[in-house]
């Protein structure tokens, strides 16, 4: 196995060796224009293969490289001198490309729409799937309702600890009570919906579906109630603040991403984030010479450690057992309802008559054969393993009994 | 919070109506489990002119936020009024214009 | 059950029911029906609502529901009739009680109510609707079955 492994990675990188010395033989000539990258580029580029750091990843363990190898991995030490890596997108093709809308509205289009007009083209496109007045319903996300109020830490009550009033209903998702920012419910809808034919919105139909949903959750822009007649355009869709503004990991791209991830973790988690990188002098990980051992470096704090800690109770109430069914019949909604439940899936439905006395025409002991062995599109043991061949007998009576 | 969400949409003569209500829906069993007191709309009648054109009375075997659909004879420009009654009698009410 | 607790919401429901309501009511079947509503079966809610008579079918009457509820909690039900019906009821077996709602239909309604219930478990609903004048018992009946059950288990 190790062998066979062993020679694809070879071939594999001779293949890429060969292609990256045909590409540089084509472009050396047409780009020579290109050449004038920043010096400190190229010089990283003349390296050529990755050499390691000492102690380059926290934690994590660092083999000796040996004859062109890595443990069992094949470094690449082709040079790559001379290699341009595509081209700088025009002007036109970065606007292309640039769709998305930050918070702050950066990059939401013109446009506006009515909250009026979005319940129409709600009802028309949306309403089929996200339920009327986006109360959901229809087995795809509810758009709005469930508990907005925030507990003392600014967290929406619902999505706290995963359960409704600490007993079994699992947290609502919707835009009211999830959704960070309204931005991107913008470009989420233009984008992405309706299902069938996503990008068939005008900006103005968006707008307009937006003011819909933003209303259905009794959003407020400004202190202003969103009534039928209010009309949302990009500069309104900026001020929107949603209740779960801040459940979210903070950005961590730019040059202020450190500092953004330490502030939101400062009263959270402890172990992420807060501590600082060795930098110089620091501890030798071992293992770079090949006579000291490799160590590992742990993580001072455990992923359990976080302000407020995981609950780890089980207070759901346990299930009760129904007495009024038997046995068999609850191993049969187990394991076999799913086809048996009716014939949609061609299989004898439970209390056909018709089709259990045709399958019983093969006699009894036929019918357990085929339950337990399978039989077409059924499975052995209808896809449960764990069922004794006494008990797939039990269900199979059971099933035989309730069709006659 | 509003605690109804009314559309009514008058066509040929015909005003179809939807209609969505803030409550748990919680049933006796139900609180129990929820660790809540029950909760839940019992009964709801809806008024154009002070004549009844929906009346329903419910259990908590009820959807959470119950949505209602109907249809009557009326016209444009009148108000639909909607009261429901939750089982600590409690009574809202709220209007909307036909469009 | 915590008997206790079980007997205190019961009080707590009944007061409910027995308190004077509004004047904005014309049949407020809780307050008029009490005891329909804490009837388990559906053959027996029916007799308590609507009394003994005999329930017919008509094509003129009917309900239309999923084969399949994937969500017990939120089962999309749309009753229409072309009837002159005084009012409506639908029953179910699936819950600790069979009464879901009951509608009075206004003089010269259209009956075309669109409406979601929840049920626990696969079971047998019936519809049952009441002419205007005569009293004759109109039925409707279908098993849905339901993979989730509904309040909230």
């Amino acid at each position: 196995m190790f062998k066979l492994d062993h020679k694809s990675i070879l071939i594999g990188a001779s293949v890429v060796a060969s292609t990256a010395l045909l590409l540089t033989g084509c472009l050396s000539s047409s780009s020579s224009t290109n050449e004038k990258t920043p010096a400190k580029v190229q010089a990283n580029a003349l390296a050529g293969p990755y050499t390691g750091k000492i102690g380059a990843i926290d934690g994590g363990v660092i083999y000796p490289r040996e004859n062109g190898m890595y443990t069992a991995y094949v470094l690449n030490e082709q040079s790559t001198k001379g290699i341009n890596h595509g081209r700088v997108p025009t002007a036109n093709e970065i606007k292309a490309w640039d769709l998305d809308a930050l918070p702050d509205g950066t990059g939401l289009p013109e446009g506006e729409g009515s909250v009026e007009e979005g319940d129409e083209l709600y009802e028309a496109q949306c309403a089929s799937c996200h339920g009327d007045f986006g109360g959901g319903g229809h087995g795809y996300p509810q758009l709005a309702g469930g508990n907005q109020s925030k507990d003392e830490n600014g967290i929406v009550i619902t999505l706290k600890n995963q359960r409704e009033y600490g007993k079994t209903d699992a947290p609502k998702r919707t835009v009211g009570t999830y959704w960070p920012v309204a931005t991107t419910l913008f470009t989420y809808i233009r984008d992405a919906m309706p299902y069938a034919t996503p990008k068939s919105l005008s900006n103005d139909e968006v707008y307009a579906i937006t003011a819909y949903i933003l209303a259905q959750n009794y959003i407020k822009i400004d202190g202003e109630v969103m009534d039928d007649e209010y009309v949302l355009n990009a500069e309104k869709l900026a001020k929107v603040v949603l209740p779960n503004k801040d459940g979210f990991y903070p950005n961590i791209d730019g040059p202020t991403g450190p500092d953004d991830v330490k502030a939101f973790y400062a009263d959270r988690a402890k172990n992420i984030g807060s501590g600082t990188r060795c930098m110089t002098d620091c501890k030798d990980p071992g293992g770079q010479d090949g006579k000291t051992e490799a160590t590992l470096v742990r993580i001072d704090y455990e992923m359990s450690d976080v302000v407020p800690p995981y609950s780890t109770v089980r207070d759901l109430p346990p299930e009760v057992e129904d007495v009024t069914i038997s046995k068999a019949e609850k191993m049969y909604n187990e394991s076999c309802k799913v086809c048996h439940a009716n014939d949609n899936m061609g299989a004898p439905a439970l209390g056909d008559a018709d089709a259990w006395e045709d399958v019983m025409d093969n006699g009894f002991d036929q019918v357990l054969r085929n339950a337990i062995d399978g039989m077409g599109g059924m499975p052995p043991k209808g896809g449960n393993d764990s069922l004794t061949s006494d008990e797939v007998k039990s269900i199979v009576e059971f099933m035989i009994n309730s069709s006659k | 919070m509003a605690k109804m969400k009314i559309k009514a949409k008058e066509k040929k003569g015909v005003v179809k109506v939807k209609a969505m209500f803030t409550s748990l829906m919680a049933d006796k069993e139900e609180a129990v489990k929820k660790g809540i007191s029950p909760s839940y709309i019992r009964y709801i009648v809806a008024k154009v002119k002070d004549a009844v054109v929906y009346e329903v009375t419910m259990s908590g075997f009820m959807s959470e936020n119950p949505l209602v659909k109907f249809e009557f004879k009326g016209k444009k420009g009148d108000k639909i009024a909607f009261t429901t009654i939750d089982n600590d009698n409690k009574t809202e009410t709220e209007t909307e214009k036909i469009k | 059950m915590d008997r206790r607790k079980f007997l205190g919401v019961g009080l707590v429901a009944f007061a409910a029911i027995v308190m004077p309501g509004t004047d904005l009511s014309a049949v407020d079947f809780r307050e008029t029906m009490p005891q329909a509503w804490e009837v388990e079966k559906t053959v027996d809610g029916i007799k308590a609502l609507y009394g003994n008579g005999a329930l017919k079918e008509s094509g003129k009457f009917s309900f239309k529901a999923p084969k399949l509820a994937e969500n017990g909690g939120s089962i999309p039900i749309t009753i229409t009739s072309s009837l002159d019906l005084e009012s409506i009821a639908l029953f179910q077996d699936a819950n600790p009680r069979c009464l879901s709602c009951v509608f009075s239909v206004p003089v010269g309604a259209i009956i075309d109510y669109d409406f979601r219930i929840k049920m626990r478990q696969t079971a047998v609903v019936t519809v049952v609707g009441k002419e205007r004048g005569t009293g004759t018992l109109y039925t409707s009946s279908k098993e849905i079955d339901v993979s989730i059950g509904g309040c909230g288990g």
